[in-house]
C-alpha cells in the first residue's frame, strides 16, 4: 500500500448552505476511503459530521463551514468549524416542536465530542469529532 | 455527487425516495408527502435506494406520524444499513404508525 496516498492531515471549507451538506459528506467519504477505515466507522463518521456541519448551517450565522480531518494511529478526529456562535441550549422536544437531535446524534455516534463554544466577542464554533478507527 | 429524487408510487401506495435526504431536500419530500397525508391510510416509503438520510429527515418522519395520527401509518420499506443505523440510534422504531420493513 502506498503510505502517500493515506492522508494525515485534511483540511476544506465549505460554503455555509444545505447545498454543501452532501459534498462535505463525500469529503469525508473520500478521505475515510483512502484512509481505508470500516465501512460502519466511515457511516458513523459521515453522519456525525453531516450534523455537525448542518448545525453551523443554521444556527451559526456563519459563511462557512471548515471541515478538518486528522488521521492518529488509531481513531481519527474531525474539526467542523465556523465563524459563528454556538447558541448551547437543551431542548426539550415536545410534542408540537420536535428538534434538538443534532448533538445527541453526535453522541452516539463518535467516541468523543467536544464543542468549543465561539462569543459574540471571539465567535467560531468548533466541533471535535473523535472515531476510532476499530470498533471492537 | 447523488442528487435527491422523490416520485409517487401507487403499489404499494406512497413514495420512492433515492439519493440522499438531508437539511438541502428535505422540503422536497416534505411538499410530496403533503396529499399523501392529507388522504391518510399506509403511506409505504421506498428507501431501497436511499443512501443517506439525517435528522431533519428524521424530525419530518416524526411530524408525518403526528399528522397522520390515527388516520395512518408510515412504513419505512428496505432502509440501507447507514439509514438503518440513524433509525436505531434514534430509537424511531419506537414510535407508534412508524414501522420499518426490512
Amino acid at each position: 500500500m502506498n503510505r502517500s496516498s493515506k492522508r494525515a492531515r485534511a483540511d476544506r471549507t465549505f460554503p455555509a448552505v444545505p447545498e454543501a451538506l452532501v459534498e462535505i459528506r463525500d469529503y469525508v467519504r473520500s478521505l475515510a476511503g483512502e484512509a481505508r477505515l470500516p465501512e460502519r466507522v466511515t457511516e458513523d463518521l459521515v453522519l456525525a459530521v453531516s450534523e455537525a456541519s448542518a448545525n453551523a448551517v443554521i444556527h451559526s450565522g456563519s459563511a462557512t463551514v471548515r471541515i478538518q480531518w486528522l488521521l492518529r494511529d488509531d481513531r481519527v478526529e474531525v474539526d467542523v468549524a465556523d465563524d459563528g456562535v454556538f447558541r448551547s441550549r437543551v431542548r426539550v422536544p415536545s410534542a408540537d416542536r420536535p428538534g434538538g437531535f443534532g448533538i445527541p446524534l453526535m453522541a452516539a455516534l463518535s467516541d468523543e465530542v467536544s464543542i468549543v463554544e465561539g462569543t459574540r466577542r471571539r465567535p467560531g464554533t468548533s466541533v471535535r469529532l473523535v472515531k476510532r478507527s476499530r470498533q471492537d | 455527487m447523488a442528487a435527491f429524487s422523490v416520485e409517487r408510487i401507487d403499489e404499494p401506495r406512497g413514495l420512492r425516495l433515492e439519493g440522499e435526504l438531508d437539511l438541502a431536500t428535505v422540503a422536497d419530500m416534505e411538499a410530496a408527502l403533503q396529499d399523501l397525508v392529507r388522504e391518510g391510510g399506509v403511506i409505504t416509503l421506498d428507501v431501497r435506494g436511499l443512501r443517506f438520510m439525517d435528522s431533519s429527515a428524521i424530525q419530518l418522519l416524526i411530524r408525518t406520524v403526528q399528522g397522520l395520527d390515527s388516520r395512518g401509518r408510515v412504513v419505512l420499506d428496505g432502509p440501507v444499513h447507514s439509514v438503518r443505523r440513524l433509525i436505531d440510534v434514534m430509537g424511531l422504531n419506537r414510535i407508534p404508525n412508524l414501522e420499518v420493513r426490512e
